[in-house]
């Protein structure tokens, strides 16, 4: 644990605790992931082979202006 | 966010129930995003495949459509990105009867909240391109990417649920590239080859995108030679868009806002500039080269009329040995069929599919369940997003493709 504190420009929803998965890189739940196994399953992608259930992603760009939603 | 009394009038829920949720949706955007107001948009294009949505989307969709009718309907011309199978053809993709039916409710759930269902990703070419200025709520980024620069209409990636969220209420939260100051140029890029073949756009595109980086960055291209064409650009910006999560370029003196360079620089502001050669683009396709493949397919986004008679040309007198797939809108497949194209590429041993893209249609469990890994296509989209899905993609040239096809997944010297 790092104990390193990230800030974004804006948030929503309601506060959560857990784990966090840290990576500098880009993220789209539709190209980056493997939904049904919870992994990040994109070679290239810093995260690739990392289990995502339960944990908090920390990431610094998003496919689309608003982290999560679903584009393609 | 400011509302006006239409607005408040759409949160009291007096138009609805399901354009409350929308309105509530679209306040919550808004103020996440900094938007002070609404703007209106005449139209709305949705992402609402069931790859995407699963069960759990498509319940919810599911609840909107049991609302009674008054309280359900889209408020403005709503249209659908490609859905996760061509019903006619899913059998000789091996995909499963439970994505059938899941794929079956999620269209009669949009369908009765009277959402058009082109499913289509080139509906700019095929349907009703908007025009400059117009405000657009549209969902799938390589739509966005060509409505914004190629034809100077002004949208945001809007998601699934928040492109619905605007057919409701026919409005969106007015943030990113509704607003001119947002469309100014970020960073220059001297291109010193223009691609002839679509492959070498996407290339380029994604190049271009992975300098940018992110959403908010906007490229203009200086030292394009010529106005490329519409599946040029449709090939460019779609990669642009995938590996860069860009949403708006610029092409001195060919795209409608900048006629000159001049005109989308903010006066006085130095942006960072890039140089791409011939040299980036050759680099770039070798980072995914392959010896063989076991698919080829044409796909995201789907091919335009003059691209399904390219492949028909190409494939003519010719035999594909290894599944080759083509695919397209129902819209320029219904021509397609009418003018004999469909015939000739299915005589040559490919499959001409309609409505559905291929990454959204369970690409991993159609390889799993065909047992496809390596894959050929001229789609840099593509060979972006099937690295997640467990494919090894490689990307060539349309010719190449076909070559491989027809050599058994053997990959020719053509590029």
């Amino acid at each position: 644990m790092s104990g390193e504190i990230f800030f974004a420009v804006a948030g929503m929803g309601a506060k959560t605790r857990g784990t966090a998965l840290v990576a500098k890189d880009g993220f789209s739940a539709r190209y980056d992931l493997d939904r049904v196994r919870g992994i990040f399953s994109r070679p290239d992608h810093k995260l690739a082979g990392e289990n995502f259930v339960g944990r908090v992603l920390v990431l610094d760009v998003a496919m689309s202006p608003l982290p999560g939603c679903s584009t393609t | 966010m400011n509302l006006t009394a239409e607005e408040q009038a759409l949160r009291r829920g007096e138009f609805g129930e399901a354009a409350q949720w929308a309105i509530e949706h679209q306040i919550k955007v808004g103020d996440y995003l900094g938007a002070r107001d609404f703007v209106a948009v005449t139209s709305a294009h949705v992402m609402a495949d069931t790859e995407s949505l699963g069960e759990a989307g498509v319940e919810w969709l599911e609840g909107l459509a049991r609302l009674p009718a008054h309280a359900r309907r889209v408020r403005i011309f709503t249209i659908t990105d490609p859905r996760g199978a061509d019903f006619a053809a899913a059998h000789r993709l091996k995909q499963q009867p439970w994505m059938l039916e899941l794929e079956q409710r999620a269209i009669a759930a949009l369908e009765a909240l009277g959402v058009l269902m082109t499913n289509t990703c080139i509906n700019y070419q095929t349907i009703m391109a908007p025009v400059s200025g117009e405000h657009v709520a549209y969902g799938d980024t390589g739509v966005v990417v060509y409505c914004n620069s190629v034809c100077g209409a002004r949208s945001n990636f809007e998601g699934g649920p928040s492109a619905l969220a605007a057919a409701l209420t026919g409005r969106t939260p007015r943030y990113g590239y509704h607003f001119d100051e947002r469309r100014r140029a970020t960073l220059v890029i001297n291109v010193r080859f223009t691609p002839c073949e679509l492959n070498d756009w996407g290339a380029l595109g994604a190049i271009v995108g992975r300098l940018a980086g992110d959403y908010w960055q906007v490229p203009a291209l200086v030292g394009i030679e010529r106005v490329p064409t519409s599946d040029e650009m449709k090939h460019f910006g779609a990669a642009l868009a995938s590996y860069g999560s860009v949403a708006l370029f610029h092409m001195a003196g060919i795209t409608p806002e900048a006629r000159r360079l001049d005109d989308v620089l903010a006066p006085g502001e130095t942006v960072a500039d890039h140089e791409i050669g011939e040299a980036d683009i050759r680099a770039f396709a070798r980072a995914y080269a392959v010896d063989a493949v076991d698919v080829v397919v044409f796909s995201a986004p789907q091919l335009s009329l003059m691209e399904l008679a390219q492949v028909a040309t190409l494939l003519d007198g010719r035999e594909a040995r290894i599944p080759l797939l083509v695919v397209t809108s129902p819209q320029v497949k219904a021509d397609a069929d009418r003018i004999g194209m469909t015939m000739r590429i299915e005589a040559a041993g490919g499959l001409v599919l309609a409505g559905m893209c291929f990454y959204q249609s369970y690409a991993r469990e159609m390889a799993e369940a065909n047992g496809w890994r390596r894959l050929a296509t001229n789609s840099a989209k593509l060979v972006n997003i099937l690295g997640g899905y467990g494919y090894r993609p490689t990307l060539l040239s349309m010719p190449a493709c076909i070559d491989a096809a027809c050599n058994g997944g053997r990959l020719s010297r053509r590029r």
